[in-house]
């Protein structure tokens, strides 16, 4: 029993590296290239589209969260919604543009760059798509809208918006840091949600939301005299956090419009960019092919080693175990309390209650109840999103781990309690010495597999702003514009932390079997 | 005095009413069978002694103690009424000597090595002193229910109640049980006994409870309740309760079930296992070596045989009487068919003392 529960794991690691040896060899391998030797190809003849025109009818990808079809809707005529894919973050479109899922990516200037510096076999379409013009999010009709465009304006006058493109575009990242916050902050902090993989304009070093808007940020708060305090999020959660009054700016590839204007207030714009098509570029796809274990390291270098990121996906790995064991901790003390409630009257009101939470937490998925108690339940609290995560895991387990209880509670005989109580015992105790230890064997093993699904359910908390393993797989995914590896890293790491925990819990949880030998009674000598 | 009392019981469900009106009382050292056909009452009135069931009306005294009284301290009171149930219900995550131990520590504020000291004390009156450190799925049904008497007699009660206890022990397992009991009967403790074994209550008992259908019918010692009955009732349950009947109307027919079916009754009225086996090999030489392949030979498909085997006057006797008077209208006859056949007759009547003809196809004998 014992040897078969240790060798499942290693037959999965086995087959998980024969997976990843299979899908490595069909991916184009990345090259890190700087942004100057991609400008530097400037033959654009072998690529598979030419103009704006050929992608009529095509598959086309972009970024979820973002305007760019509202965009290409009011320009061409020739676009239509069934031809766009939404995706989470860059590093999918690019691979399913590799992969030919998708004949091209529409995107911003900036990120295509970039993209492309960091891709072999992809190109940027000679044609641009629609001049565009990026701006802050603020709340509607918020204070600080008119004082931003004021600065805004002064700093395009006076270059520094061109000079600090320079900084965030250029080929040495050792100067892409942000200035130190040594300024009067008397006004007040302010809170800026900043995407996290919109490079070079937000996107994240390490933990630190970093980029070319927020290093603008730093000078307008500096000109205002407010502190600024940043996270990192998901693109397409941005809005609702400044709608919701979590954070007071957004940043990221703002593209200024009218229907934006609607619901927030925008600022004048600090970047001009526009929107282009990232396509395949047909003669480069054979090249650069590096042999496997190349490939390999410096795949695992890029996921690992640059900017320090295996301390990001510690970082991450703490939040999930946190998370998990918090909400484990307190989840199974909730279900308990919860089979005390039940227990004091069977299908009494608690019961009714209990029984509803189960099925509303039990009928809605996860990440629903964790954006609803983030964004509306505690919408309008300061509240840290490890906080509500922990809150809603606690909640969901408690209802889970509760009925698991309750029903390993009612599966125990009521002979079992009539010998109790027949001998004198009271209620409690019969419940405590007779029931419990009996129910507590029952579902322990399920309570196990129940923690263990918790913990892969906590892979959502990224939607409300916690920076869990599966988040800081994603942001790394943004940076290196990769997809694949990262992934499978993250997966590993995932696996062998649930079979560590359900190994751990079964260790601890043997104690509660009744097969002891030598025998022996406690506080008696036999 | 009585040390209980019961007057006017009743005991309602929504859908049946299973104690009607019972009055009742047990004295100090008695011990009760309470005896009557199934689902009358004989349970619930039991578990009303010790409020695992709420009477509906009527009243309980136990030493006095007004049972249903708004006041009564209930886990005081079970203190001193032992409890042993049909499905023996030992706590399955402890040790024998554990199950044993609880009560005295945990409520009556026994040391552990003193309730440890005693519970193999009372292991030992019940056989079982070897089996203290083991769990109780590693016993059989018997052991099990002997342990669960230990378990009630380590609280040191004044009276002890039985719910059926050898009902859910296979044959074999039902007399190391019942010894137990009747030793404790012996020594003075007041018991009370829901029990299907009449052997045990002809014995043991002081007095026994005829119940049926939710009322006590006759209340007395066994040489009245077995003897002279004074109602119809209690005469018919009797004389039903002591006599086994099989019937075999097809030549296929299941034997093993007819075995075990007149080994459970033998069992159960404590006739031995030497009386159960000749009734046995009787039954199974004229059967199968005779009436059967009579009845196959003259193509007869239902032989339609009744075999009867009741309880002789002192429980130590067994008559059986076998009804082949269908195989009679087809010209078999026990003198000449059976009897003639050298080698059955020869183990037939080495076995049976008394064999008699009574009518054309109905033979009976004594056994034992």
């Amino acid at each position: 029993m014992n040897r078969t529960r240790l060798k499942t794991p290693f037959i999965a690691l086995i087959a998980l590296a024969v997976l990843f040896a299979i899908g490595w060899g069909s991916v184009p391998k990345a090259v890190a290239e700087s942004a100057d030797e991609a400008t530097k190809t400037e033959d654009t003849s072998t690529y598979e589209f030419q103009t704006v025109d050929e992608l009529f009818g095509k598959s086309l990808g972009m970024i979820s969260g973002g305007a760019f079809d509202t965009i290409l809707f009011s320009n061409y005529d020739g676009f239509e919604q069934k031809d766009f894919s939404y995706y989470n973050s860059y590093a999918e479109i690019i691979q399913a543009l590799k992969t030919n899922k998708i004949d091209a990516m529409i995107t911003d200037l900036p990120v295509a760059q970039l993209a492309v510096s960091r891709n072999t076999g992809i190109g940027i379409l000679p044609e641009k798509l629609v001049e565009d013009h990026y701006g802050f999010v603020l709340a509607k009709d918020s204070p600080y809208t008119a004082m931003f465009n004021e600065r805004i304006a002064a700093y395009r006058e006076d270059g520094t918006i061109a000079e600090l493109y320079k900084k965030w575009t250029s080929t040495d990242d050792t100067n892409k840091t942000l200035p130190e916050q040594d300024w009067d902050t008397s006004k007040g902090t302010l809170s800026v949600a900043v995407g996290a993989d919109s490079e070079p304009m937000a996107y994240q070093i390490g933990e630190t939301p970093s980029g070319m808007t927020v290093d603008l940020l730093c000078h307008i708060f500096r000109d205002l005299g407010y502190g600024m305090e940043t996270k990192s999020l998901a693109s397409g959660s941005l809005i609702a956090e400044v709608q919701s009054g979590k954070a007071d700016v957004a940043t990221s590839c703002f593209s200024i419009t009218e229907e934006r204007k609607k619901m927030v207030d925008m600022t004048e714009p600090f970047y001009d960019g526009g929107i282009v098509a990232v396509v395949r570029d047909t003669a480069a796809v054979a090249e650069q092919e590096q042999g496997f274990f190349e490939g390999l390291a410096a795949s695992f270098e890029r996921t690992f080693i640059t900017e320090g990121r295996w301390q990001l996906i510690l970082s991450g790995l703490i939040v999930t175990l946190l998370i998990s064991v918090i909400s484990g901790v307190a989840g199974l003390a909730l279900g308990f309390l919860f089979v005390l409630l039940r227990r004091k009257r069977e299908s009494g009101l608690a019961d009714k209650l209990i029984h509803l939470l189960e099925s509303l937490l039990g009928g809605l998925p996860v990440v629903v109840v964790l954006m609803v108690f983030y964004y509306v339940v505690f919408g309008a609290l300061t509240i840290s999103g490890v906080v509500v995560a922990i809150l809603v895991f606690t909640l969901i387990f408690g209802a889970s781990a509760g009925s698991i209880m309750w029903n390993a509670v009612r599966a125990i005989d009521a002979g079992q309690v009539e010998a109790g109580r027949a001998l004198g015992f009271g209620d409690s105790d019969t419940f405590f010495l007779v029931v419990l230890p009996q129910a507590a064997r029952q579902c322990v093993p399920l309570l196990i597999a129940q923690f263990v699904s918790l913990i892969k359910d906590t892979s959502v908390v990224g939607y409300i702003a916690v920076q869990d393993l599966t988040r800081v797989g994603d942001l790394i995914r943004a940076r290196t514009m990769e997809a694949f590896f990262p992934l499978i890293a993250i997966a590993v790491i995932y696996f062998v932390l649930c079979r560590l925990m359900a190994w751990l819990l079964s260790l601890w949880a043997k104690k509660l079997e009744p097969k002891k030998e030598p025998r022996a009674i406690k506080g008696v000598e036999l | 005095m009585s040390i209980i009392e019961v007057k006017h019981l009743r005991k309602e469900y929504p859908n049946i009413v299973p104690l009607k009106d019972v009055n009742a009382y047990v004295d100090r050292g008695e011990v009760i069978s309470i005896i009557g056909p199934s689902g009358t009452g004989k349970s619930t009135f039991l578990r009303c002694l010790n409020r695992l069931e709420t009477p509906t009306s009527g009243q309980i005294l136990v030493d006095g103690q007004d049972m249903c009284a708004p006041d009564v301290d209930l886990d005081v009171m079970r203190r001193k009424m032992g409890m042993v149930f049909q499905s023996f219900n030992l706590f399955d995550h402890l040790l024998v000597a554990e199950n044993i131990m609880l009560g005295p520590t945990k409520l009556l504020g026994m040391g552990k090595q003193e309730a440890y000291e005693q519970s193999l004390e009372l292991l030992a009156q019940v056989g079982l002193k070897d089996k203290a450190l083991y769990y109780p799925r590693e016993l059989s049904g018997g052991q099990k229910q002997r342990v669960a008497i230990a378990r009630g007699l380590a609280m040191n009660p004044d009276i002890l109640l039985f719910d059926e206890p050898t009902s859910a022990l296979d044959p074999t397992m039902v007399s190391e049980v019942l010894s137990v009991m009747k030793d404790l009967a012996s020594r003075g403790l007041t018991m009370l006994v829901v029990t299907h074994e009449m052997r045990f209550a002809r014995e043991a008992s002081t007095r026994v409870f005829y119940m049926d259908r939710g009322e006590l019918w006759e209340a007395g010692p066994p040489e009245q309740i077995f003897e002279h009955p004074q109602r119809q009732e209690t005469y018919d349950f009797i004389f039903r309760v002591r006599s086994w009947t099989w019937k075999i109307d097809a030549l296929e027919f299941d034997y093993p079930a007819m075995e075990a079916s007149l080994h459970t009754f033998c069992g159960r009225q404590f006739l031995g296992r030497r009386i159960a086996n000749e009734l046995q090999l009787a039954i199974e030489e004229l059967t199968m070596e005779s009436l059967v392949p009579v009845a196959r030979r003259q193509g007869i498909a239902n032989p339609n045989i009744t075999y009867t085997v009741s309880v002789a006057e002192g429980g130590e006797k067994a008559h059986l009487e076998v009804d082949a008077s269908k195989l009679s209208e087809f010209g078999v006859d026990f003198s000449s068919e059976i009897l003639q056949d050298e080698i059955s007759s020869a183990i037939l009547r080495k076995m049976l003392s008394e064999l008699s003809v009574t009518k054309p196809g109905v033979m009976t004998c004594t056994v034992g």
